[in-house]
Formats: structure tokens, sequence, C-alpha cells
């Protein structure tokens, strides 16, 4: 015991003793730190999965602030305006490969039932890549709101169209293919 | 060990010299065998958070395509390694990731990941391999097209002329490649296309998309997958908490007149004002709301591949985007504000699964963005 006590009294003792009191400083300051919860997200070995934080409910009274559902169902189509199945089928038709048509003459005849965005998106199509020249069956509709999508079923697949309700008509907002 | 010096009294003998030098080296043996991996992260904050495989953000490696390569639950090891094939083509041409998930996508769509050779009668034209290239459209010869390297990096170059392709939805981006005739074919490659990405690579996907070095998403950067927070706020009240049993979404506290972004790319189906008092008063949306008003305020919703809608709630003003448009990844579509049933700015974000925007299709946005590699509540 009287060794143990002299040898910490050696340089080499007090080296040691120095050591462990850093460790336990160290070590403190750590686990308090830690449990308030002072984790960065982002470091040097890569990304924590650490839970988000949550600051106090600011707005615990609000209850559900979300939307008030449920939200006005009924499309708000403009006088006179086709109704979904007709613009679905008119544009699939429009859609299916024929011979001899060029690439201008194939977007006219979708362009009225098309959105703006999907006609860009056809911009460079060859109308001679469409897979499909005949629809072989009757059109499936579903989630019809402001929104619906429609399946056509045509030769070799069947044609997969979303279409939204805005200026006041149904159009086609969503094109794919479905091969067979 | 301290019996034999008890009788040692002062008599310093040589031998014992050694002693205090040999116990400390024994001790500092001790401590390192026993808390060697307590002691580093003593020091190391990065070691308090446990990093696993699955979280990361890129490991920065190329992709050995000759190794063993990870199974996968939806694709035949074939698949996995033509996947592998693409990413290594796009780590060599010094593509950013984005361009790695783009071009997976559009093998998805155009080949399931298969190198397909001329089919016959059920050929498409003369298209050929994994990106289904066409000889007679100057992609190159048949024996070219069939090498996947060769394919995928023609794949590339033409991505490369796209001009904002890093920015752009994918299917957009793919489609200004491909010039396919149903255009909005790829979108719904986009998820597992992310998925193989981020087996082979350490979670690349969930890198920063349009920078090759491989990094975590921060507040307003896109992941390769192509999802970003919508804004960089704290999220105030969480889902359905035990205070808001019915609080369908997320409360991301930021100052009124934030922009707010798409979470990733979509359609806007929805973009309006819900604003009224319980008797059905209409309140409206030029002024800011109250608890006692109903509804959104102005608010959005975006349809996202496979099923998944996001909902943005309280904004200032009209949005920026209307019914029927096509939003890119990160893309402002309005400013926050506190409209509707509100208290003060801030944003409502909601995400749903199943294409059911009611309570029913919603899910916890701080656990689905989490996943989505763009996690809420990040400061910049």
């Amino acid at each position: 015991m009287r060794t143990v006590l002299r040898l910490l009294s050696t340089r080499y003792g007090i080296a040691l003793i120095l050591v462990v009191i850093v460790l336990a400083i160290v070590g403190v300051g750590r686990t308090i730190l830690d449990s308030s919860g002072q984790s960065s997200p982002n470091d040097a070995l890569g990304p924590s999965v650490a839970p988000v934080e949550t600051t106090p409910e600011p707005f615990s009274s609000l209850g559900d602030d979300g939307l008030d559902e449920p939200a006005s169902a009924a499309p708000s189509l403009s006088k006179g305006a086709a109704d979904v199945t007709t613009v679905a089928t008119r544009f699939a038709k429009a859609w299916l490969r024929k011979p001899g048509i060029t690439g201008e003459q194939w977007r006219a005849g979708l362009k009225p039932d098309a959105s703006p965005d999907l006609m860009t998106e056809l911009a460079d199509t060859d109308p001679s890549d469409v897979p499909a020249s005949t629809i072989t069956g009757p059109i499936a509709l579903e989630n019809i709101g402001q929104d619906a999508k429609a399946r056509v079923p045509a030769d070799g697949g069947a044609i997969v169209l979303e279409l939204q309700v805005f200026s006041g008509r149904w159009q086609v907002t969503s094109l794919d293919w479905e091969a067979a | 060990m301290s019996e034999p010096e008890d009788n040692d009294g002062l008599d310093e003998g040589g031998a014992r010299r050694i002693r205090p030098t040999l116990l400390i080296a024994l001790a500092t043996v001790l401590i390192l065998v026993c808390c060697g991996g307590g002691a580093v992260s003593f020091f190391m904050d990065a070691a308090n958070n446990t990093v696993t495989y699955d979280s990361g953000c890129g490991n920065g490696q190329m992709v050995d395509v000759a190794a063993k390569l990870p199974n996968h639950r939806e694709l035949s090891p074939e698949q996995v390694r033509n996947a592998a094939i693409i990413v290594r083509v796009g780590q060599d041409m010094k593509v950013p990731p984005r361009g790695w998930v783009i071009a997976i996508a559009t093998a998805l769509q155009e080949s399931s990941l298969h190198n397909l050779p001329n089919l016959g009668k059920r050929n498409d034209h003369d298209s050929l391999g994994l990106f289904q290239q066409r000889p007679s459209t100057g992609w190159g010869t048949p024996a070219q097209i069939m090498d996947p390297q060769y394919a995928s990096r023609k794949f590339y170059e033409k991505l490369l002329t796209v001009n904002g392709w890093e920015t752009m939805s994918l299917t957009r981006a793919a489609q200004r490649v491909q010039r396919s005739a149903y255009p909005n074919a790829y979108a719904k490659h986009e998820e597992l296309a992310s998925t193989v990405v981020n087996s082979l690579t350490g979670g690349a996907a969930r890198a920063v998309g349009n920078q090759v070095q491989q990094q975590c998403v921060s507040a307003n950067q896109i992941t390769a997958s192509g999802w970003t927070a919508p804004v960089n706020g704290k999220v105030g009240s969480g889902f359905r908490t035990a205070s808001r049993p019915t609080h369908q979404g997320v409360d991301l506290m930021v100052p009124k007149g934030t922009v707010i972004h798409a979470a990733a790319a979509g359609q806007v189906i929805q973009a309006r004002c819900q604003a009224h008092l319980a008797n059905g008063t209409e309140w409206g949306c030029w002024r800011d709301g109250s608890p006692s008003v109903l509804g959104c305020g102005w608010y959005v919703d975006i349809r996202h591949a496979n099923g998944i809608v996001t909902r943005y709630c309280h904004m200032v003003k009209q949005p920026s985007v209307v019914i029927g448009q096509s939003v890119a990844p990160g893309q402002e579509i309005g400013f926050s504000g506190s409209t509707g049933h509100s208290s003060g700015p801030h944003v409502h974000f909601e995400t749903h699964i199943n294409n059911d925007g009611s309570k029913n299709g919603a899910v916890d946005p701080v656990q689905f963005m989490q996943r989505m590699g763009a996690p809420l509540g990040v400061e910049p």
C-alpha cells in the first residue's frame, strides 16, 4: 500500500493522476452536454439519423390545422365542357399510331385535351414510336374528383392517363404506357 | 504485488528502478484493453452517433462491377450488375449522383435493366440494349449498343447536353434524352432506382444530387433521389401528438414570407384557398386566419410518383403554381403565412401515401422525409 502511494508521488504517478482528472472532467462535461441534446445532425463520420428536434408545441390549442375535410370534390367544369370519359377516349385515339402521320399532325390532334406541360414533353416525340394502333376495350376510370386516372386497353398493353380539371375543363396531365 | 516491497526500506536496488515504469506500462495497457473504444468516443463527437450503412450519403468509392454485389429484393443479380455498370460509368465520367438515378430509372423503364438483344417481331423498331437505343438514329452500331458500358456512356453524354438536367424532374430529364411516346413513364422508377443506387454506393442517392463530392443534404439542397425539405424550419408540433391527435401533419416554424419548395417533382393537383367559419361563412385568405377559422388557408397539393401526395398549408398569398402544372424538385410553390386555421406564421406540411390526400393516407412527415433522405428541421 505504501509503495503504491510512493509510486503515485513520483512524476509518473503525478502524470497518471493528471490523466485521470482530465478524463473525469471531460467525461462529466460530456454527459451533461449530451443530456441537453446538443448533438449536431451532421458530423465528420457521416449522417446521423438523429431525432428531429421538436420545439414545445406552439399551436397546441389549434388541433387540426390541416384540410377541413371533405374538401369540395365536384369538379368545377365550364358550361358545355366534355366529361372525363370523353376527354380520355378522345386523347387516347389521337395518340394511337397512324401510318404516314407527321409529328405536327399528331401533336395537333393531342393538343386540345393535353395540359401545356404534357405538350412540352411530347415536343420531340416521333409518332411512329407509339406502341399501339387500336383501342381494344372499354375505358376504366378511378379516383374521380378534381382529378382522375384512366386506363385505356389497346393492342399490346394499356394507355395510362392522369387527368385534372383546370381552366374549367378536363385535361390530360400525364401519359404512360403499360405493356401487356 | 506490494508485499515484497514492504521490507525494502531505503535500499534502492537497480532492479527496483524499473518498477514504476513497468507499473505505468501495465496500467496503460490495461486502460487501453478495457476501455479503448470508450476512450475514443470520449473525445469524439462523431462516435457518439451510430452511423449505420443504411443511413449514409455515399461512401465515395468507385463501384467495382466485378465484385460481389448486394442482393436486391426486387431485382435479379443480372439486373443489379447492369445497374452497377451504369453507376460506374457515371462515376468514371464524373457525372453527379442525380445522373446515376436518372440513368437507372430510364433503364428500368426501357429494358427492366436487361441488356436486351433484338426481340424479332416484338422489337420496337431497331432498339437495343439497356436504354433501347437505335442504330438507325445515330446511337451506334448494334454491337456497340449491346455493350452496357458503351450504352451507358452514350446515355450520359446525351443527358449532359440537356440544359438544367440536374434540377428538372427525373421524368422530364429522361424524356429529353429518350423522346418517348409516353413521357411520364420514368417517374415511377425513381424510387427503385434510388434504392439501387443507395445499395451500391452506401447511400449516394441521399447525397446532394448535383455535386460529384458526396455529402448529405443540408437546407435547400436536393438529394440525388429528388427530394428536399419544403422549408428549413424546426418542427413545431409533430404528427398526431398526444395533445393534437388529429394533427395530420407537422408544423414547420418559419417567418411569414418564407419561400416554400416542392418536396419532390410532381403534378399540382390543388392550389386554392380554404378558410371558413364553423357555420360555413367564408372568411377568405386575403387576411390572416385564426383558431376560430377552419381550413388550410392558401394551400397546394402535389401528386408525386407511386401514389405519394404532399400538402402545404397557410400560405400568405395565392400560391405560385396552378393546378395541372408540373413542378420540379425544390421548385418555389408559394410563401409561408398564417391563412386559415392558424394562430401564427408556419407551414403545415403533410405527406400521404396510396394516392389518398385524406387523413386516411397521412403518414408522419418526419419519418417519411428522413426515409427520402431530406430530413425536416435541419438548420442551414
